[in-house]
């Protein structure tokens, strides 16, 4: 590794290559998710990731989306700005702007959402750790949206 | 796995990323100016356009006579491609593929509106130093719609037959399909059971 300065090369190389790792990984969890690809969805996160009530790992989390993605039927995840903080070479934040789209019964809902994203860098590849949607409107397309409850605060 | 590549391969890759990103930025620039000498410039030399026929020139060509340009039909009088999801895969060091997604908002000659949603599967290739479209992006169509109609209940789009309607995807994905699948043999269990 070179030592030139506070920021060597080395660093400046893998902080570019964790920002490109991160954003594709953002947005191959948006086309699995329209396209029902649960191997993909769980591989993209830590192996001992915190499902909650449903536990811990990636068969917990399975679980999760099996429930989650059978709610609505055709969706398309658009995704917009997504900024990234690395915080150091093995972990990063970042949030994502998603317009998300679904069909729900003879609804064509469209939500405005962020997601609040953490990421870990395991056996060299970034990962997501944790996701927390925060939505600031849904509602049908042809009805004026309801603002969520927190949003624009 | 990067541990294996010297630098100049992960600074190769990090520009294959940048760059690549960049093509579908500009395509959506191009048709909103309607500047087909720099869409063509997106695309190599050599770049196939249909059986026997290769180059920018043919590629010209095509998408204007897509557009209906120098005809009485004009098909697309403004075309505001908003474009995001970008997934990327890197084959090798000068050969890519991936896929964006877009909410095209349209507006056709005759002054009337379409939206639609789309995924565009491409693949990228690198020609002397530089990355380009390889051919013509593959267009899949979520769906399309007049401006205030919900996407739900159409006929079959048929994509590029017609512009409005239920496209094949995410119908067409094995991944779909199984996770649907699934539901319905774990109904019939249950019914059965």
């Amino acid at each position: 590794m070179t030592t030139d300065g506070p920021h060597p090369v080395e660093s400046r190389i893998a902080a570019l290559e964790a920002d490109a790792a991160i954003r594709l990984l953002a947005a191959r969890y948006a086309v699995a998710v329209d396209g029902r690809d649960l191997d993909t969805l769980v591989s993209q996160f830590v192996d001992d990731v915190d499902v909650g009530e449903l536990g811990v790992g990636r068969d917990a989390l399975r679980r999760r989306f099996d429930a989650e993605l059978r709610q609505f039927t055709v969706s398309f995840s658009l995704l917009g700005g997504h900024s990234i903080e690395i915080l150091d070479e093995d972990h990063a934040v970042g949030l994502v702007r998603c317009r998300f789209e679904r069909q729900v019964g003879e609804q064509w809902i469209v939500e405005a959402l962020e997601l609040q994203d953490t990421y870990e860098r395991r056996d060299g590849a970034w990962l997501f750790s944790s996701r927390k949607p925060r939505p600031l409107y849904a509602g049908d397309i042809l009805e004026r949206p309801t603002l969520s409850p927190g949003a624009g605060r | 796995m990067t541990r294996a590549l010297t630098v100049e391969d992960r600074l190769d890759r990090l520009q294959a990323f940048a760059e690549i990103r960049a093509l579908p930025a500009r395509y959506a620039e191009a048709f909103a100016w309607q500047d087909w000498a720099a869409l063509v410039e997106l695309y190599p030399v050599d770049v196939h356009v249909s059986r026997g026929v290769t180059g920018r020139e043919a590629l010209r060509a095509a998408f204007e006579k897509a557009m209906g340009i120098g005809t009485s039909g004009r098909t697309v009088a403004v075309a505001s491609l908003h474009i995001g999801t970008h997934v990327i895969d890197i084959d090798g060091p000068d050969r890519a593929h991936g896929s964006v997604y877009c909410h095209g908002e349209m507006q056709r000659g005759d002054g009337s509106w379409y939206h639609q949603a789309i995924q565009y599967l491409d693949v990228y290739v690198r020609r002397d130093g530089r990355w380009y479209f390889e051919g013509r992006r593959r267009h899949e169509l979520f769906y399309g719609v007049d401006p205030g109609q919900r996407p739900i209940g159409l006929p079959a789009a048929e994509w590029p037959s017609n512009d409005t309607g239920i496209g094949t995807a995410p119908y067409d994905l094995v991944t779909w399909q199984e996770f649907w699948s699934g539901e319905a043999a774990d109904r019939e269990t249950e019914r059965t059971r």
